[in-house]
């Protein structure tokens, strides 16, 4: 591979030198995190995990992990009802990414859209989607989880929605901001002049030009829902028993602190280690594409 | 005067409401942005519409470009009236007048193609073919200097005066009948000036095309320009053939600009006008002439209290000025 | 013409030269980009008397404003670095000043006048509180008594009209020629030998930019304080000054007395330059149009800096970069780099 003498057409080192220097750049450690912690996990899980997620062995239960005497089988060592940590640790980063992944889509297009019609069409639009943004920004969205978990149940689907219900805000607060800076530029006036249609601007001018933002402000709000998504699970108003929630596993562990400290140290552990490396890449990403996105 | 008018603009006008809230008095105070002005640019001609920051040059630009409307006053190009046409007769309007603004930097999407820049008047028209379109962007971008490869590029790869070039072969494309200069040369760099100001006259005559140059430089102007419009506070105070105007101007706040702009040469020694003060707020314009307050040349009580008539003073040269009365009808004839 | 080239050299003895103030020898300016080393400043020398203006005149990325930046020791930090030279001021050179004794020169005995007022203001502090600090960190002398007096005379010397009333106004509340003229009462506030002008006046309108013009004359006259005027326009220098540096790519390329330089202007970039600027006075029927672009910076640069876009240059003038020789006008003060320059009959004329 290391041959960057040819494909030199326009004169720039390409090849793998140019290749092996951008890979350098990168912020490895995180991206390292995530892909042992939340990504192979979720993709090979059945292979991966040693033992059923979901149906232990009661007389197994409250094992501590191998490496301090416990049983060899289980790594992580059990929970109270005798199941896996580590196979629940791995089916757990499927939720989070699940939950991450519907709540960020729903809530950012929901948001995006809104913002780039307020910031755009400015008037009545812009005036009622910045006074709806400032109330469910004030709402406290775990109160509002508690009611609804009251009223439909916990399901997966109630979580997605109530996470996309607090994130449609934050989109829609900063694409607001940045497509109406957009809006008075002078190649959107110029588009104007040409005859493009307020569509056309938005979809071809405005949107790619908030592109950067989008991407480093949704890696940034995956460590906020995957903190959320544990809070609500923590709290039973989350996702239910008996998946293997992150958040609803350290809840689990929260009686046997104490005795059996590992059933809430670890999912907590991947919880800490994944957000952390969200927000690390998102700086980077933050400082590289979007420098003027300094709050979030 | 020479040739039939492409565009024709008159007693244009474009107030905008300034509205302060004190406590619980709302006030509504109006901003005369541009208040009746009356123009005519000739087909194939430039005219320079010249004036400070604040004039109104630029609200008058956005009128015609029909990025705003007007509180009253018609703007024709050909037959058609601007703010009266839909659909069709819309989108060709779109298409012969087109525009060139000051910022090279911020005119020109960075996440766009220069082939898609270029052909975006083209595209939204929806009147050619791809193949049409294509051949038409390798013909502008090669009228202003710029190579058939470089369409591929993002504009961030070119140098201030190239993307003005691109920007003028977007303006090219849809053939318009108009384009608006809005400071084409002042943010580019000095040695770039002049290959640019070539560029605007020789493809003038290539593709027979008017400009409404707006410009702060009066050397820009004299240039550029067939015909010069001076203007401060949202009206025209001046207007002439550019060799009129710069030969003998008449009026009071064109003359001290000419003294205000820089020498080409330190030996000129120029008469030292030089006005006191600021251009006043056109929230509360000053009675009578707008340029009363700042005038050198001011006659007596006539100029505080009436509006002077923007009428011809000789062949061709307008003037707004009581220093030019009317000898048939009586002074201070102050119109409506 | 040549009659005016033998006048020069007399008007200038007839005036004995007034002492030099500040002496600037191969100062070098680089600036460590991630990208590529950028040699702004690239071994400029040029020097100022007492009660003189200076223009330096040159476009963006001539390094002009690094150029006087650098005299105060402000360069751009962290990527720009002062990498030799000396700058020579009453006796000592600035470059071997340590931080805090630059301090004190900065804005006592050489100030500066930047080109965007919005910023040279702090928009918090009213007018009155910035000038009374600019005094009071001069340590001029003034009795704490006497400073609001003081401040409201040096206002009222930069023609602000009713300064009493103006001194407890907040930045926000004046225009923009208004906020220039605080800018520069707080400039000459402390009687400086040196004012450093960097595009004073490209942010103002026409009208108000001749009013600050003539108002830096009057400074000048009364106070016999040397300008240094950084502008891209050979308007102001033909206006204002009474020696001109004409930069190019890091480089001072032409330098003279400003009628020298106007009539005789021997480097093939400033004749192009004064023939690619459109006339006032007279009907120009086409411009001369300067080929090509600066140079990016960063660009490698070997041989004359102006050679790709020369219409005079030759294989010697891409490789090599020509030492200083005489200017046209005859004038002793008046030097251009430029091979041509080696034949005595020599003269660039465009097209």
């Amino acid at each position: 591979m290391p041959d960057a003498s040819v494909s030199a057409v326009d004169g720039a080192p390409t090849g793998a030198a140019a290749w092996w220097r951008r890979v350098r750049e990168l912020p490895l450690l995180p991206i390292a995190i995530i892909l042992v912690v939340l990504v192979i996990p979720a993709i090979f899980a059945e292979s991966l995990a040693p033992h059923n997620p979901y149906s232990g062995n009661l007389r197994a239960r409250l094992q501590p992990p191998a490496f301090l005497g416990g049983p060899s089988e289980f790594w992580l060592g059990t929970d109270h009802q005798g199941r896996d940590m580590l196979s629940r640790i791995i089916f757990g980063s499927r939720i989070a990414i699940a939950v991450a992944g519907a709540g960020i889509l729903i809530g950012g297009f929901i948001g995006t859209a809104l913002g780039l019609m307020a910031g755009y069409f400015r008037g009545v639009t812009e005036t009622v989607v910045t006074r709806l943004v400032d109330v469910t920004l004030s709402i406290p969205a775990i109160l509002v989880a508690l009611v609804v978990a009251a009223a439909i149940g916990a399901r997966f689907s109630a979580v997605v929605a109530i996470v996309a219900l607090v994130l449609w805000a934050v989109y829609a607060r900063q694409v607001r901001a940045e497509s109406l800076k957009w809006a008075q530029s002078d190649f959107v006036a110029r588009a104007r002049v040409a005859g493009a249609s307020h569509f056309r601007i938005i979809v071809r001018h405005i949107l790619p030009n908030i592109a950067n933002t989008l991407i480093v402000l949704s890696t940034l709000q995956v460590g906020f829902v995957i903190v959320f998504e544990g809070s609500l699970s923590f709290l039973g108003v989350g996702i239910p028993r008996p998946n293997p929630a992150w958040g609803l596993m350290v809840a689990d562990g929260r009686i046997h602190v104490v005795s059996a400290w590992w059933i809430a140290f670890f999912p907590g552990l991947a919880i800490m280690l994944t957000v952390l490396s969200f927000n690390m890449l998102g700086d980077w990403l933050r400082d590289r594409l979007d420098p003027k996105l300094t709050q979030v | 005067m020479a040739t039939k008018p492409s565009l024709s603009v008159e007693r244009l006008s474009r107030h905008f409401p300034v509205t302060t809230r004190r406590w619980f008095k709302t006030t509504t105070a109006v901003v005369k942005a541009v208040d009746g002005i009356s123009f005519t640019v000739g087909e194939g001609e430039t005219l320079a519409l010249v004036g400070e920051s604040g004039c109104g040059k630029t609200t008058t630009a956005r009128l015609i470009l029909a990025l705003d409307r007007p509180t009253s006053g018609v703007i024709m190009l050909g037959d058609t009236n601007v703010h009266d046409v839909t659909g069709d007769d819309y989108r060709r309007y779109r298409e012969q007048v087109q525009a060139v603004f000051q910022d090279p930097w911020s005119s020109l999407n960075p996440r766009m193609r220069v082939r898609e820049i270029v052909s975006e008047p083209l595209v939204v028209n929806r009147k050619r073919s791809r193949r049409e379109i294509g051949e038409r962007v390798a013909e502008v971008l090669a009228a202003v200097g710029l190579n058939p490869s470089h369409a591929d590029r993002f504009p961030h790869e070119f140098s201030g005066g190239q993307r003005q070039r691109i920007a003028l072969a977007s303006a090219l494309s849809s053939d318009p009948k108009l384009i608006i200069l809005d400071e084409p040369v002042s943010s580019l760099d000095v040695s770039i000036r002049a290959q640019t100001m070539n560029l605007f006259r020789d493809l003038q005559q290539q593709f027979n095309v008017s400009y409404l140059l707006i410009v702060h430089d009066l050397a820009v102007a004299r240039y550029m320009s067939d015909e010069v419009a001076v203007m401060y506070l949202g009206k025209i105070v001046e207007q002439a053939r550019t060799e009129a105007l710069f030969h003998d101007p008449l009026h009071p706040y064109t003359k001290a600009l000419f003294a205000a702009a820089l020498p080409g040469h330190p030996d000129v020694q120029r008469e030292e006008i030089i006005l006191e003060g600021e251009v006043p707020s056109p929230i509360d314009p000053p009675a009578g002439c707008p340029f009363h307050p700042r005038c050198p040349l001011k006659i007596g009580e006539i100029c505080e209290t009436v509006v002077p008539q923007f009428r011809p003073e000789r062949e061709g040269h307008w003037v707004a000025c009581h220093l030019y009365p009317e000898e048939t009808s009586a002074p201070g004839a102050a119109e409506a | 013409m040549p009659t005016t080239a033998a006048v020069q050299p007399h008007s200038r003895d007839r005036d004995p030269p007034a002492e030099v103030i500040l002496d600037v020898k191969d100062l070098r300016t680089y600036l460590f980009t991630k990208r590529a080393l950028v040699k702004a400043v690239d071994g400029v020398s040029f020097y100022l008397r007492r009660g003189e203006t200076l223009g330096i005149v040159g476009e963006s990325g001539s390094g002009k404003s690094i150029t006087a930046l650098s005299l105060l020791r402000m360069e751009p930090k962290p990527a720009g670095r002062i990498v030799a030279g000396e700058v020579w001021f009453q006796g000592e050179d600035l470059l071997r000043k340590s931080p805090a004794e630059m301090r004190r020169i900065r804005g006592r005995r050489i100030s500066m006048i930047l080109q965007d007022p919005q910023t040279s203001l702090n928009p918090v502090f009213t007018i009155g509180n910035q000038l009374t600090e600019a005094f009071t960190t001069a340590r001029q002398g003034i009795s704490r008594a006497r400073l609001p007096q003081v401040v409201v005379e040096v206002l009222r010397k930069v023609n602000i009209a009713d300064p009493e009333r103006r001194v407890s106004t907040y930045p926000h509340q004046l225009s923009g020629g208004m906020k220039q003229r605080v800018v520069g009462a707080i400039a000459i506030s402390c009687s400086p030998d040196i004012v450093i002008a960097d595009e004073p006046t490209t942010s103002l309108d026409l009208t108000i930019q001749a009013q600050y013009l003539r108002l830096i004359r009057q400074l000048q006259e009364t106070s016999g304080v040397g300008i240094i005027f950084i502008t891209h326009d050979f308007g102001i220098v033909a206006k204002m000054c009474d020696r001109v540096a004409v930069m190019y790519a890091g480089k001072i390329v032409e330098h003279g007395p400003v009628r020298a330089i106007f009539n005789h202007p021997s480097h093939p970039y400033t004749q192009a330059l004064i023939h690619s600027v459109p006339k006032l006075e007279e009907r120009t029927e086409r411009l001369y149009s300067i080929p090509g672009q600066p140079p990016a910076p960063g660009e490698a640069l070997v041989g004359c800096r102006f050679a790709k876009r020369c219409e005079f240059a030759d294989d010697r003038c891409r490789q090599e970069y020509p030492p200083v020789f005489a200017g046209r006008s005859g004038h002793q003060e008046h030097t251009a780099d430029c091979w041509r320059l080696e034949d005595p009959t020599w003269r660039p004329s465009l097209r």
